[in-house]
Formats: C-alpha cells, sequence, structure tokens
C-alpha cells in the first residue's frame, strides 16, 4: 500500500487529475452555499448576460447569464451534482452487478458461463450510446430512467474483467488450499477469489467513470437524460446552441466543465492503474 | 601483414543513464584479420554484443561511441553519416543475432525478408544495364529487378542448406524451425557477401545437435567466401572448434586476448581460467565444475583498480588501486593483470 | 485465414444477431402505451374500434412469440414496418438517409486514421519529442472531450468567428449532384460537377472532424504504444544491420506489426463513432440516420427508433467480424 502510495505520488499527472476530481466532487457537494445565485432563478432583467471580463458583463454573474437570466456560474455549480451522481450511481449499480455475474461465471464455467458470455456478447453487439438512446427512448426521458438504461449496458465492463481475473485466480495453489480444506464455493469467491480482483476493479471502475459522464452529458444534451429546470452540463450546452450566435459562453463553459472533469477522472484513473495494476494498459 | 579487415582502436561507448554514466564498451582495441574467426568471450553484460553494435553503428539510446576508430576495409567507420553507413550495413558487415525467431520480422513471408537487403544493395546490379528512364521502359513495373533478386534469394537459401527453398521463401518465420531459421539468417547476412559477418550468440537458441550444424555451415561458407568473423559467445566450447583467435572481456575491457592453442592451454588471467573451469567436459570426471564466485560489479560503479579484483583470489590492494594496463606474455598473447606471471606459477588452472 | 475458418467465424454470428433481434423487439414492447394509441395520438373522431382493426391489422393481438416471428419474417424480406407517423414504410426512410452516414462516417474514418497512425509512430519512434508531447496531450483531450461540445466550438470558431466553413447541412439547397450512389462527394466527382464537389466537401468538414476527434485519439495512443513495444524488438534492429533506412525499417517492419493490435482496438471503437453519429448529426443538422433517430425519438416514431437501432447494431456486428478477418491476414501467426 505504502508502495503503492509511493508511485501514485510520483506521477504528477496523476496527483493533479486527483485535485481537479477533489475540486469538482466539492463544487458540487457545496454547491449549495457557495453558488452566487439559485439556479433555477429566472430574471428577465439580465437575460444573455456576457462573462464578467467582456463588455456588458459583470462581476456578479461571472461567467455571464442565460436566456432566462440565470446565473452560468452557478448552473455549472449545480450541474457537478447531475453528472457525479449519475456516475457514481452507475459505477457502483453496475459493478456490484458485474461483479456477481462476473464471479459466478469465471468460477462455474460451462453453462453458466456460457449464458453469461452470450448475454455479454449481445450486448457488445451494440454501440454504446446506441442502445442507451434506444432504451430512453421507450422508456422515456428523465434521471432515473437513464441511471437505468446505462446500467444495462455498463455492468459488462465490469464482469468481464472480474471473469478474466477468477479465471486467472482459480487455478493458483490458495484456491486449491481453500477448496481442499473443505470451504464452501461462496466462501473462496468471497474470501478468496474477490480480494484479488479489487485493484482490477477499481481501475477499470474510475476510469468508466469518465465515460459514463460522457453518456450522461450525451443524453442530456438530446434531451433525454436529466430533465428542465433542474441544471446539467449537457442539457446547459444544448440550450447553449440555440443562442450560439449571440452568446457563445452558453455552450463554451458547461461544455469545458465536462472536459476538465473527464480529463480529471481520466488521469486519475490512470495513474490509478500504473500504481495498482499496470497489466491493465490496454 | 596485410592491413587487417577489422581493426578497432580504442573503442568507447558510453550510456548516459538517469543513474549514472554505464562504460558498457571502454577502451576496446583488436584486430580480425581476413578469413580469420576471433572470438569474443564473457559473461552477459561484459560488453561484448555492444561492441558489435558499435561496429554497426546500430548503438541504442542512451548510448553511443564517445571515443576511438573502427576501421573496416581501412575506412572509418565512425566518421561515416548515418546514410553512408547504411550503405555499408548488410553489404561490407553483416550480423546475425541470438534468437532467430525474434530477430526475424513474424509478419513477412521469408522471401521479402532475404531479397530485401539484395535489393537495397545489389539494387543496380540486378537491373539491365540501361540507366535512367530506359531502364524504366525496359522493366516498368522492376518485376525484372524483383526477379533478379529472388533469384539470388534462392541461390543462397540453397548454400545454407535448406531444402525445398521456393517453398521455404513462401513460409512465415514460424512457419520453420529454429535451426532453419538460423539458417536463413546466415543466409541473409551474407547474401552480399560481406568482408566481415558479426555473429552474437548465433548457436545460443539451440539444440546441441542443431549448434553443431550451424557452426559447420559457418565455418563452410567462411572457406567458400573468405568472411572474416566476430564471433560473441559466452561458451568456451564453441569457441575452441571454431576461433582462430580469442578476446576475453570483462566489463567493457579487454583482459587477454591470443591465439587459441595460447588462451586454452596457457590462460593467464584468472578470470580466463575462470571462465574454462567452469565448462563441462565429457569424459573428464577427476575435473571439478568451478562457477566463478561473485557477481559482475554493477557498471555504474565500477572498483578503482581492477575491475575483476572484487571476484578474484589472487587480487591484494594494489589490484585494487591500480588498473592493469594490456602486457604482451607471448606472442600475440596480450593480458592485463598484475598477476599474471605469479598465476602461471600457481598454476592452479 | 481459409475459406472455412472464415465460415466458421460467420456461423458464430448468427446467435449474436438472433439475440440482437430479440433486444431490439422487445424495446418496442417497453413502450409505454401501444404503437397504435401513438399513431392516432390527439387525432379526433378516432372510435376504440378503430384502434381495435388497426392492431388486428399489424399483428399487435397475437401472443408475443409469433410477433417475433412475424417480425423475423419481416426483417429476411427487408420489411422494416411502418413508421408511425410519416406512414410510409421504415426501410425507404432509412434508405434515404443512409447515404449521408456513410458519408460521414466514412470521412471521419478516415480523418481519424490519417491523423492518427502516423502521429502515433512518429510518438513512439521519436519518444519524448514535441510530437510525442503534444499527441499525448492532444489524445488525452480528444477522449474526455464530448463530441457534441467540440462540435459547437468548431461551428464557433470556424463557421462564426472566422466565418470560413459553413455549419450545417450537406450542400446549399439546389446544388444537389445528380443522384448516382447517394454520397454526394462520390457523385459530384462522378458527373463532373466541380462546384456541388467543393461544398460538399467544406460542409462534410467539421462534422467529420467533430465525429472523428475521438476514434483518432483511441487510434494514436493504441499505435503509439503498440509501436513502443515493437521498436524494441530484435528484427528491428536485424532490419536495420541489414542496411535499411530508419524510415523504410519503421514503415515496413515496424508498423505492420504494429497495426495488429491497432485493428482491433480501432474496430471496437466503431462502437464509439456510431453512436456519437446521432449527437453529431443533431449538432450540424446533418440529414443522416443518426438525425433520423434523434428525431424519431421526439416524434414517438418507435418503429423508425427500432430499426435503426437494429441497423446500427448489424453494422457493429459486422464491422467486428471484418476486423477478424483483417486481423488474421495481418497477423500471420494466427489461425482461428
Amino acid at each position: 500500500m505504502a508502495d503503492f502510495w509511493r508511485r501514485f505520488r510520483k506521477n504528477r499527472l496523476a496527483v493533479a487529475g486527483g485535485a481537479v476530481v477533489l475540486v469538482v466532487v466539492l463544487m458540487g457537494v457545496t454547491a449549495p452555499w457557495i453558488a452566487p445565485h439559485d439556479p433555477t432563478q429566472a430574471n428577465f432583467f439580465n437575460r444573455l448576460r456576457p462573462p464578467a471580463w467582456m463588455e456588458g458583463g459583470s462581476w456578479e454573474y461571472p461567467l455571464g447569464t442565460d436566456q432566462l437570466g440565470r446565473d452560468v456560474l452557478s448552473r455549472i455549480m449545480w450541474g457537478a451534482r447531475a453528472s457525479l451522481t449519475v456516475g457514481a450511481i452507475v459505477i457502483v449499480l453496475a459493478t456490484t452487478v458485474g461483479i456477481f455475474f462476473g464471479l459466478i461465471s469465471g468460477y462455474y464455467g460451462g453453462r453458466v458461463d456460457a449464458v453469461i458470455q452470450r448475454l455479454v456478447d449481445i450486448l457488445l453487439s451494440f454501440p454504446y450510446l446506441v442502445l442507451a438512446i434506444g432504451l430512453m427512448a421507450v422508456m422515456g426521458p428523465g434521471f432515473i430512467n437513464m441511471v437505468l438504461a446505462l446500467v444495462y449496458k455498463e455492468w459488462v465492463t465490469p464482469c468481464r474483467v472480474v471473469r478474466g481475473e477468477v479465471l486467472a485466480a482459480k487455478s493458483q495453489e490458495y484456491v486449491e488450499a481453500a477448496r481442499a480444506v473443505g470451504a464452501s464455493d461462496a466462501h473462496i469467491m468471497w474470501r478468496e477469489i474477490l480480494p484479488n480482483t479489487v485493484s482490477a476493479v477499481i481501475v477499470v471502475a474510475t476510469l468508466r467513470v469518465a465515460w459514463v459522464i460522457l453518456m450522461e452529458a450525451s443524453l442530456s444534451f438530446l434531451g433525454l437524460g436529466v430533465q428542465p429546470p433542474t441544471p446539467a452540463w449537457g442539457s446547459m450546452v444544448a440550450a447553449g446552441r440555440e443562442f450560439i450566435f449571440q452568446a457563445w459562453w452558453l455552450a463554451t463553459f458547461p461544455g469545458l466543465a465536462i472536459l476538465v472533469t473527464v480529463l480529471g477522472i481520466n488521469l486519475l484513473g490512470e495513474g490509478l492503474r500504473d500504481a495498482l495494476d499496470p497489466r491493465l494498459r490496454e | 601483414m596485410t592491413e587487417p579487415v577489422l581493426d578497432v582502436r580504442n573503442l568507447k561507448t558510453y550510456f548516459y543513464t538517469d543513474r549514472g554514466v554505464v562504460k558498457a564498451v571502454d577502451g576496446v582495441s583488436f584486430a580480425v584479420h581476413a578469413g580469420e574467426t576471433l572470438g569474443v568471450v564473457g559473461e552477459s553484460g561484459c560488453g561484448k554484443s555492444m561492441t558489435a553494435l558499435s561496429i554497426m553503428g546500430l548503438v541504442p539510446h542512451p548510448g553511443r561511441i564517445v571515443d576511438g576508430e573502427i576501421r573496416l576495409l581501412g575506412h572509418d567507420l565512425v566518421k561515416l553519416s548515418e546514410r553512408e553507413l547504411r550503405r555499408w550495413r548488410g553489404r561490407r558487415m553483416a550480423m546475425i543475432f541470438q534468437d532467430p525467431l525474434t530477430t526475424l520480422n513474424p509478419v513477412l513471408r521469408v522471401g521479402t525478408q532475404v531479397t530485401e537487403s539484395i535489393r537495397i544493395h545489389y539494387g543496380d546490379d540486378l537491373a539491365s544495364s540501361r540507366r535512367g528512364i530506359w531502364e524504366w521502359l525496359e522493366d516498368p513495373l522492376g518485376r525484372r529487378r524483383r526477379h533478379r533478386a529472388w533469384e539470388r534469394a534462392l541461390e543462397m537459401l540453397e548454400k545454407v542448406g535448406i531444402p525445398a527453398p521456393a517453398d521455404r521463401m513462401r513460409a512465415y518465420p514460424h512457419e520453420l524451425s529454429g535451426g532453419m531459421r538460423q539458417r536463413i539468417m546466415i543466409a541473409i547476412a551474407l547474401s552480399c557477401n560481406p568482408a566481415l559477418l558479426l555473429a552474437d550468440e548465433p548457436t545460443t537458441a539451440l539444440d546441441v545437435t542443431i549448434q553443431a550444424q550451424i557452426l559447420e555451415l559457418m565455418h563452410r561458407l567462411q572457406q567458400e567466401f573468405g568472411t572474416s568473423i566476430l564471433l560473441i559467445t559466452h561458451d568456451f566450447g564453441v569457441v575452441s572448434e571454431f576461433c582462430h583467435r580469442v578476446m576475453v572481456m570483462y566489463a567493457g575491457k579487454v583482459v587477454e586476448s591470443g591465439p587459441l592453442e595460447a588462451i586454452l592451454d596457457r590462460p593467464l588471467h584468472p578470470y580466463t581460467r575462470g571462465l574454462l573451469a567452469s565448462i563441462p567436459r565429457l569424459g573428464d570426471r577427476r575435473r571439478k565444475i568451478r562457477p566463478i564466485e561473485g557477481m559482475v560489479p554493477e557498471l555504474y560503479d565500477l572498483p578503482a583498480g581492477c575491475s575483476y579484483c572484487t571476484r578474484c583470489p589472487l587480487a591484494d590492494e594494489h589490484c585494487a588501486a591500480v588498473e592493469p594496463a594490456l602486457r604482451e606474455l607471448g606472442p600475440g598473447h596480450q593480458v592485463a593483470c598484475h598477476k599474471a606471471e605469479a598465476a602461471v606459477e600457481v598454476g592452479w588452472a | 485465414m481459409s475459406a472455412a475458418q472464415i465460415i466458421n467465424r460467420f456461423l458464430q454470428l448468427i446467435p449474436v444477431v438472433i439475440g440482437v433481434t430479440v433486444i431490439v423487439f422487445l424495446l418496442m414492447h417497453l413502450t409505454p402505451g401501444d404503437p397504435v394509441e401513438v399513431m392516432f395520438a390527439g387525432e379526433a373522431g378516432v372510435s376504440a374500434e378503430d384502434l381495435e382493426r388497426y392492431r388486428r391489422e399489424l399483428g399487435l393481438d397475437q401472443p408475443l412469440p409469433v410477433q417475433y416471428l412475424r417480425f423475423v419474417q419481416g426483417l429476411l424480406r427487408g420489411d422494416l414496418g411502418m413508421s408511425l407517423m410519416q406512414r410510409q414504410p421504415v426501410r425507404d426512410l432509412i434508405l434515404s438517409r443512409l447515404p449521408a452516414t456513410i458519408e460521414l462516417t466514412a470521412a471521419a474514418i478516415l480523418i481519424s486514421l490519417l491523423i492518427a497512425i502516423p502521429v502515433g509512430v512518429i510518438a513512439a519512434v521519436r519518444r519524448y519529442s514535441t510530437v510525442d508531447k503534444v499527441g499525448t496531450v492532444g489524445a488525452l483531450l480528444g477522449v474526455s472531450m464530448p463530441d457534441f461540445w467540440l462540435g459547437l466550438v468548431l461551428i464557433l470558431l470556424f463557421g462564426i468567428h472566422w466565418g470560413v466553413l459553413p455549419i450545417s447541412g450537406r450542400i446549399p439547397w439546389g446544388m444537389e449532384p445528380e443522384h448516382i450512389t447517394g454520397l454526394y462527394l462520390v457523385d459530384s466527382l462522378l458527373t463532373g460537377n466541380w462546384p456541388a464537389f467543393w461544398a460538399a466537401l467544406r460542409h462534410l468538414l467539421l462534422p467529420a472532424v467533430t465525429l472523428g476527434t475521438s476514434m483518432a485519439a483511441l487510434t494514436m495512443r493504441v499505435t503509439r504504444s503498440s509501436m513502443l513495444e515493437v521498436v524494441h524488438q530484435d528484427f528491428i534492429t536485424f532490419a536495420r544491420a541489414k542496411g535499411l533506412s530508419g524510415t523504410q525499417v519503421v514503415w515496413r517492419h515496424g508498423l505492420r506489426n504494429a497495426l495488429i493490435p491497432t485493428v482491433t482496438v480501432v474496430t471496437l471503437n466503431v462502437g464509439v463513432l456510431l453512436g456519437g453519429n446521432m449527437i453529431v448529426e443533431t449538432v450540424f443538422a446533418w440529414p443522416g440516420l443518426g438525425r433520423l433517430v434523434v428525431d424519431s425519438i421526439y416524434n414517438r416514431d418507435y418503429t423508425v427508433v427500432q430499426a435503426a437501432v437494429l441497423i446500427y447494431a448489424i453494422t457493429y456486428v459486422s464491422m467486428n467480424f471484418m476486423a477478424d478477418v483483417l486481423y488474421t491476414i495481418l497477423n500471420p501467426r494466427v489461425r482461428l
């Protein structure tokens, strides 16, 4: 563990990524207290105000206001909540489901494995966003439906990783030893094999959060995800698109927030991977 | 005496790493004469491979040749530009490596790889006597040229004893046996009839019987083409069968060199004796195999004096303080050891 | 790879494709309400009997397995059902949109490979050089950037700020070249219609770059890392020892080997491209399949969505199949 920490700290980009993630999380958590304005409060006297440093801007609205006069900065701060919540919930659910199916698939093999792997193959045949959009189209837009639509496909990744690790671990002596002393299957899976997959699962889950956040933003951009008036980065960019000729800042800043967050998570994830489990490179 | 084919003087190849300067080759001088085989012997990491790569001008990053001369056929290779050097590589000097599986490109057919160097170096000879646009008019797709290279490659494969060479040309390296692959490497290396062949552990990766066949093949081709060979090995058995002269390297320096018989019968350096004592010999049960004690020192921090003093049973303070120079103690027999005479008297070899 | 092996690999696709059709079929039945209700939603003067009659006509009164079999029968005949909104065959709708999407996707793949492979190779060969640093940072940004945002930024810069490139559609109205393949670039070339070619190219540029960026980023990373492994192999040194120049060694001996892992990763990421397609077509008002899907979602035209999802999935599956074939061609050591 100390070794891991030393290696991780040496990677300056990873530390920077971690810092970015920390800032975004803090921003999301403390948004109700630190945001300068109510993110949903329309103010028709202050519509489409440019950022502070431009002519006509003021520091009251540092990143300007939108078509309803709402403060862009405050909405970005609140928007972090939507992205991070979706990212976290989807990954936790998907990882739980994935670990379960990955464990039994790898451990029992045979018919159980064949059935689960066929299902995985079929799900992998759909391009990610296509399946999510198809599901959202029929389930209807909204927060919970979006989480479900993403989990339906996302569990496949941890499932495959865990299955691979289980297959590798199954032939190891400590598993043989546990079996020899009469441990139950559940015990062996839970106590002997699972702990060995932890580092791989953590690395993959971290990197996948970035992807899920991009997918959430894409769905929200198409109007299928988080519904207005709740602020979300994707839907803010979509709204900004309508005013792209008058107000460039509306689409630019929320998108920048997505970019910075995803970049931070990617750097952090790659740093974790290099420090924890270099085998996982590509 | 005629001028040697290869004449290396005071060659220094250093690696500049984060942990310091590694003197992989440190002031090595030797010569190889026409039709002669020089064996370079030493443990792994002693600089023997790096010497060969320096001659080829293929020292990998972050290493470079910092001093010395490498005269091949009278030209100093160190002074040549990369462009000129490229015309020498494969044509006047060729190199073969230890593991033929990793040395042949796995995704290209054998034929492509054999014809490649022929086409680079003999491109002009393969074409007709016409030049420029006329040549192109005569052979617009280079088909005739390619055909001639192919013929020449076939001829080479036959020379190295490959059965059904036409079929082998269309095979991929992984479809052939290890011995076959090594023959193909030799065919590639000798296809342009180089003056010097650098063979870096050419038989180490092979079975013993195949080893003998490959050495026999190299010997026969040397007679036929008159090639000079620099044979790098850690195996005195190979040396004793194949070489005219031997050079023993330790930690980037030459510690002893001389004619084969002199080295085998009268080894002067304790390291050479250690190496000789560590080979098992058939039918000689009395002699105990004696591995050399200790480890090769880290090349980052070599002792001030003789680099072998940390492992040498004869070493004293003088050895640790003063670096021994090469001295001639017999006809063509040189050694770098303060204790060479004493060692002979002790006679523990 | 022998013909038998290709056929064998092809046969393995069948269960997957069947599974895909089942999921797509079930997708339809997750819809709130049934298609007939959607079709006549908000229309006055439609009685319950009328709805019932329509349901019978569409076979919606049958049990699910029967409906599935009919669905598959239809697919085999090339019948993708009727659009609920436009009241015309879904197949015709999709076919009319397909060329635009093919043109955009092909251009995106082409652009991303043309950038990513040379940059990846140079970055690996000249490690820690400027190309390497810029490429690595660019790739990191590329994978972290939402494509809809990149599209808008490009519109802001090239379309609005500098005003050098058009920002929506495929071609100005009335300039369309004679219809041969439906791909404007190809058609205008075939008919020698240079103004149309130029206009189509200008319209294609921004969407194709937007769509190709994430793929370029991924491809560059894989090319770089696999090339880094290759350049330290013995056969590279041996090729240099033959007298080949550095360039010849890299492109002839290095790239062939480095491309083997690259091909796999690239095709896996074609899925990202197909999904991104919907986003990019929406941003640039590109009249393709992705746009059709998004519009159909807003119009609750479920049959169109269903058919399009199926087509995307089948395309993806067949691309992966082709990747496997290509992989074995590139890598003689593998025999499936």
